[in-house]
């Protein structure tokens, strides 16, 4: 920042902006690049797991508990902030549970006595990122892939499509691979035990790649996976035992993205597609023309390029079929659609993190933000699946409609 | 696991209803209630360094992020930097023939081995040295996002506000001469100005297509991978503006800050613990911890023989109190958990238990011949004690009740307790025996 801002900087007191994702937390404050931590969504117990995730709560009132010590701990030893005195910005997905934003609402409210908060959804603060308004989003979650398309702003609702495509599956897949593919130990049951998710995880954001379309093709054909091709590598397991794993342990897994051969038989591409042939016709092409992919599980290498290769390979003019529905046959393949790519900023697993500080820096958390009279009164938030609040009055705050 | 206090042997109500063990627990004393880490409010003291315990000023904290000026951690392993001398000789200022020695500093890991050197960083001359801090590469694009979104974000308050200025305001200001500031305080009041368009963000975030973003060619592939040269998920997650793929592009970052916590009650709002500013200092400035002030009951010898429903045990108590003031405590029976005061007052068969402090080292005890009722008042002498350590034999009692009623006691006492006493019960016993401590 300019150092004439920093006389202002002591003085003001950023709000906090919040992301509880899944598998991981970001949280820092309004006006920086970065987050200041990016912590596991985890609460540390006594018990023999040692730790517990957010994710996993019985009913609400274990999930108040976990939710206070959580954020104990994340303004304790990372924000270093006294929770009273910031405002609060949580960026949540479209999709959370009403009983997860009612307890975190209740959490920030009553417990922390927050005076605002900001609740904005990940969709809108990721496209903000990017300072434009319109953009396909791609999510890579740990559970699931999320394509959201975002027209000027508004989100279509309708046109949103998810699948079971994220870290969860992908390292499912990974380690069923590894086990096949071990070529120094073949003990299924030994490489079971030590190939443990958290090893699973290091060994596919450290090794694992999405390759190109043509060693793609290849990988289908196993006559073609030679140990020169796919060059092996070696994973340490401690300081003395090594696995050793085959070359195609490392392209293999991301082909669940590209061909899967369940019986829904989705790919990215086709989702993309679907998605596209469910928006309005006008707004397909802008769409087409702003992909943006958010989310950690898809920083890995080579993920870009593939997508809009298999892209324009699937909408290229050409009488071959390559996707089962004739519907999306006939819409898109005649090779009238251009595909790109944002390149944005920050890396994708801060793309939402950082929608949520552009927000929270400006006017917009005293005109758009919830306070703490608004809840104690109605005992809710806003919800946009919630019909009571489809109305807003004149200074734009949201309103309970009678009946 | 076994622990000095017994964590899991008394355990005590709080306020909002939860169980804890005394040493986790607090003492209103002007609500005079006791209060968990739940039902105070947790408040940010003072920040400091956890490597060199400087204390740091809040403002200087915020303006530097929370990170100690002078301490690095190791990228790699997250440890505590060292900073190390070399010696090198250059050619000296003055004398160009002549070598001269010059210390330099680097950083290293004393436990991973990593040094400042494989991040390619120079050795620095001085030891508070100019190393490299991670920036993220799009900072300014992300300052211009800000400045425009702020732009955006003002305009639409501004059209929130009045948007018509009144005709009696521009007479009023008309007369005192003031009719040109009012367009300064109504900003959107003229039309002009409400309809200007929107100025055009200065970046954006561009699109490339697929002869930007290419698939990994097959150079890429040819050559082996070296595992250990690439960053795990943890070391990218503390250096967020840039996510380096390979570890020579680490850096090492400043230490966090540590902060002490002061609490205050959440109904009285006066504070309940407040450390002392010096870091390196455990003492506090106000203690109202419930283990100094309010009395600790602790099972003094194991059970003897497991509890039998229907059976009598023995159970040896220590009741201690840390106060200067005689205590009073009452047993009450199960049944009944008095969570405010009112519900003492109609209570039944509950044990009464007073400590005389006027009486000295006399082990006499009067002994009620006739129990009839668990409500009998027992009076213990007791000798005053020295931190709680004075034992002395007590007699043994034994009530009678309908044997399916379970017999548990709850201890409620008032401010006045003296010494240390030794209570030996034999209690008919139904159910697992709890003692519960309650402060009126």
């Amino acid at each position: 920042m300019p150092i004439y801002e920093g006389i202002g900087i002591i003085n003001e007191k950023y709000p906090v902006v919040l992301e509880i994702g899944r598998y991981l937390t970001k949280a820092g404050f309004a006006g920086e690049s970065s987050p200041r931590c990016v912590i596991p969504s985890k609460i540390k117990t006594k018990d023999a797991a040692g730790s517990r995730r957010l994710s996993d709560f019985k009913d609400s009132a274990d999930l108040y508990q976990m939710l206070v010590e959580f954020l104990h701990h994340l303004y304790c030893k990372y924000l270093l902030v006294t929770p009273k005195d910031r405002k609060v910005v949580v960026v949540e997905s479209l999709f959370a549970t009403t009983i997860w934003r009612q307890t975190l609402a209740k959490v920030l409210y009553l417990h922390y006595e927050v005076l605002t908060v900001l609740w904005i959804p990940s969709p809108i603060a990721s496209v903000s990122s990017t300072n434009q308004d319109t953009a396909l989003i791609v999510d890579f979650g740990s559970e699931e892939v999320q394509i959201i398309p975002v027209f000027k702003g508004v989100t279509i609702l309708c046109g949103v499509v998810c699948h079971e495509l994220g870290a969860d599956t992908f390292d499912k897949e990974l380690k069923s691979i590894l086990m096949d593919n071990c070529l120094n130990n073949s003990n299924k049951e030994e490489l079971d035990r030590c190939l443990t998710p958290a090893k699973v995880e290091d060994i596919r954001v450290r090794c694992c790649v999405v390759t190109s379309s043509s060693r793609a093709a290849q990988i289908q054909r196993p006559e073609d996976i030679t140990l020169t091709k796919f060059k092996p590598f070696l994973y340490e397991l401690d300081g003395q035992n090594f696995l050793q794993f085959h070359g195609i342990a490392r392209e293999k897994p991301s082909e669940v993205w590209f061909k899967n051969d369940d019986r829904d038989g989705i790919s990215i591409p086709l989702m993309i597609l679907q998605v596209l042939s469910i928006c309005p016709v006008d707004t397909r092409k802008p769409l087409a023309a702003n992909i943006l992919i958010t989310g950690g599980t898809g920083m890995l290498p080579g993920l870009r390029g593939r997508l809009l290769k298999e892209l324009k390979t699937l909408t290229a003019n050409s009488a071959d079929t390559l996707m089962n529905d004739p519907v999306l046959q006939e819409r898109f393949a005649n090779g009238n659609y251009e595909f790109k790519m944002y390149d944005p900023p920050v890396k994708p697993n801060c793309m939402a993190w950082l929608g949520g500080t552009l927000y929270g820096a400006t006017e917009a958390l005293g005109l758009r933000g919830i306070n703490k009279e608004f809840f104690l009164k109605h005992g809710l938030i806003p919800d946009w699946c919630d019909l009571q609040f489809d109305m807003v009055n004149a200074n734009g705050s949201p309103v309970i409609s009678r009946g | 696991m076994a622990h000095v206090q017994q964590l899991e042997g008394a355990k005590y109500i709080c306020c909002c209803g939860s169980l804890k063990p005394i040493c986790s627990i607090y003492f209103c004393r002007h609500c005079l209630r006791l209060r968990c880490p739940y039902c105070v409010s947790h408040e940010v003291d003072s920040h400091y360094c956890g490597n060199c315990s400087e204390n740091m000023p809040s403002a200087e904290a915020k303006q530097k992020k929370n990170r100690c000026g002078t301490c690095y951690d190791c990228p790699s392993c997250r440890q505590t930097l060292t900073i190390r001398a070399t010696t090198i000789q250059i050619p000296s200022e003055a004398d160009p023939a002549k070598l001269a020695v010059q210390k330099l500093y680097y950083l290293a890991c004393g436990f991973c081995r990593w040094t400042s050197r494989d991040a390619g960083l120079p050795d620095s001359p001085s030891t508070s040295g100019t190393w490299q801090e991670p920036e993220s590469p799009f900072s300014k694009e992300i300052v211009h996002m800000h400045d425009y979104l702020r732009v955006l974000a003002l305009r639409e308050k501004n059209s929130k506000e009045k948007k018509f200025v009144h005709k009696s305001k521009y007479l009023a200001a008309g007369r005192h001469g003031l009719a040109h500031l009012l367009p300064k305080r109504y900003p959107i009041s003229t039309p002009d100005e409400m309809y200007k368009p929107i100025p055009p963000p200065e970046y954006v975030a561009p699109t490339k297509g697929d002869d930007e973003f290419q698939e990994l060619s097959d150079k890429f592939f040819e050559e082996e991978i070296n595992v250990p040269k690439v960053t795990s998920l943890e070391q990218r997650l503390h250096q967020l503006e840039t996510q380096p793929h390979e570890t020579s592009a680490l850096l090492p970052t400043h230490k966090q800050l540590l902060i002490k916590r002061s609490l205050r009650c959440r109904v009285c709002e006066r504070n309940i613990s407040k450390p002392e500013y010096s870091p390196v200092s455990v003492k506090f400035k106000i203690q109202l911890n419930a283990f100094y002030h309010v009395v600790q009951v602790r099972m003094a010898a194991p059970l003897s023989q497991p509890l039998n429903p229907g059976g009598t045990a023995t159970i040896l108590l220590k009741l201690s109190n840390p106060t200067q003031f005689p205590t009073s405590i009452k047993f009450l029976p199960f049944a009944f958990v008095p969570l405010s005061k009112d519900d003492l007052s109609s209570q039944m068969g509950a044990l009464d238990v007073k400590v005389d402090p006027a009486r000295e080292s006399s082990t006499d005890v009067s002994l009620p011949s006739n129990i009839s009722s668990p409500s009998t008042s027992i009076t213990i002498i007791a000798s005053p004690s020295h931190g709680g350590r004075s034992a002395l034999p007590i007699f043994p009692w034994t009530p009678k009740g309908p044997p399916s009623d379970p017999r548990t006691y709850f201890l409620k006492h008032g401010v006045h307790s003296i010494g240390s006493i030794i209570l030996m019960l034999k209690i008919s016993v139904n159910l697992i025996i709890w003692l519960f401590c309650y402060l009126m």
